[in-house]
């Protein structure tokens, strides 16, 4: 379908039909691109569950509490540190593990990074990932939650040895701040590696999104986040949204 | 010799056991257990299909009801059970992002697009696996919570009622949320060649 064909009102009689009001003179062919949307969606594989997390759930609640957690929410393993199509499809870790298991693990690792740092050489490692993390400021106090209040400050803080671009956008996807190398924030540089730190007013409710944009120089922001998104995958640019925060 | 017992009520075995039932008789890990049977699943594809990343969702899945078991005396009733464990997978696949992103781990795509593998499925097949393929990348681009609105939506079949139960969000804004979506969707879908969605 070509641009000239999209029809510009498709929102509004959507969201018509969403609430169940009449849409009857919408033209049968727009309704029927919808509809076989819809139908997609509805389709998509079922993905099973993995084999045996039913008992694995039952083990963790029969499982003794470990000292100073409340529940047995603390018998579950932390997530790998990478995810991977292996370890999704390979066994998973049983979620029950008594103390011994738990200092092994732990001498394990030690260990692990002890020969580690004796075997790897040196050598000149590949860009890192960049680290984004927010916060939200209230006056003097400053909080990681993501729930925020109107006249409060969304700071952004973010770590990349390459340039890196981060844009915040508003509820509807509108563009509120943008942070690039040259521009919006304030950057502290050392060798390669940069800090960017973003502070945002947040003027009214809805959900703020915070999107890092790496791996090329991104293009000049457009309308609204759909659209740089769209732009940053033309692009081969990678957006990855790395933080929402509820203005309340 | 006393008299034999009466036989209890004929009940056929692939009856669903109502949760419900089993926790106002005390049994606490016999609800958590039914609900696992009648709802797992759905938390499953959802966890899954918000994450993007499968691996992540099975321990979000374990997550989702070992909250319930700790929470289920406090649930009483004014919304399905279906409505009360999305809310906390809503929650707990927020809370798994957010770790996600402190750990800087990039899901793997892999990890979510394992089960399609063209090499395997009959020729007929793959231009759905492709379209499907094509779908899921285009729902991975939404804001997060755009995807759950239209995955809960149309994927899960929620009526926007049980929604706002479970996205703590009106019906009507939900509505508005869906009725930008879907172009959206449309448009990201010819952007990938299927202009006939």
């Amino acid at each position: 379908m070509s641009d000239s064909d999209r029809d510009p009102d498709d929102e509004d009689w959507l969201l018509a039909r969403e609430r169940g009001d009449d849409i009857s003179h919408v033209s049968p062919q727009a309704r029927a691109r919808y509809d076989q949307l819809d139908q997609l969606i509805a389709a998509l594989p079922d993905r099973p569950p993995p084999a045996g997390w039913k008992q694995r759930v039952l083990d963790a609640l029969d499982a003794p509490t470990p000292r100073g957690s409340s529940d047995a929410l603390e018998a579950l393993p932390r997530s790998p540190p990478t995810s991977t199509a292996a370890a999704a499809r390979g066994s998973r870790t049983p979620i029950v593990r008594g103390w011994r298991a738990w200092i092994l693990a732990a001498g394990g690792a030690v260990a692990g990074i002890l020969i580690l740092q004796l075997v790897i050489p040196r050598a000149k490692q590949a860009p890192a990932e960049p680290i984004v993390t927010t916060e939200v400021r209230r006056g003097e106090i400053v909080h990681r939650g993501d729930d925020a209040s109107v006249g409060d400050t969304l700071v952004v803080h973010a770590q990349a040895d390459q340039p890196i671009e981060l844009r915040v956008y508003g509820d509807g996807g509108e563009p509120m701040a943008r942070c690039t190398d040259t521009q919006g924030c304030t950057i502290e540089r050392g060798g390669a590696e940069r800090r960017y730190t973003l502070e945002v007013p947040l003027p009214a409710r809805g959900d703020v999104l915070t999107v890092l944009f790496s791996g090329g120089a991104m293009t000049e922001p457009r309308k609204d986040l759909e659209a740089d998104l769209a732009a940053a995958r033309n692009a081969r640019i990678d957006a990855r949204q790395v933080a929402v925060v509820h203005v309340r | 010799m006393p008299p034999p017992l009466p036989e209890p009520p004929a009940v056929p075995d692939n009856a669903p056991v109502d949760p419900l039932a089993l926790l106002a008789r005390g049994d606490r890990k016999g609800a958590i257990t039914a609900l696992m049977d009648q709802h797992g699943s759905t938390v499953f594809n959802f966890c899954s299909r918000f994450l993007v990343d499968r691996a992540l969702a099975e321990d979000v899945l374990q997550q989702v009801f070992l909250n319930a078991y700790r929470d289920i005396h406090r649930f009483e009733g004014r919304s399905s059970p279906r409505t009360w464990l999305l809310r906390i997978a809503v929650h707990r696949c927020q809370d798994a992002i957010k770790a996600r992103n402190r750990q800087r781990v990039d899901a793997d795509p892999d990890a979510i697009h394992d089960a399609v593998d063209p090499g395997r499925i009959p020729d007929e097949h793959v231009e759905k696996s492709r379209l499907v393929r094509a779908l899921e990348e285009c729902l991975e681009a939404l804001p997060r919570d755009v995807r759950a609105t239209v995955l809960l939506r149309f994927h899960s079949g929620f009526s926007y009622r049980e929604m706002a139960g479970s996205l703590d969000a009106s019906a009507e804004a939900l509505q508005a949320r869906v009725s930008r979506a879907l172009p959206a969707l449309r448009r990201c879908l010819e952007d990938k060649g299927w202009a006939n969605v």
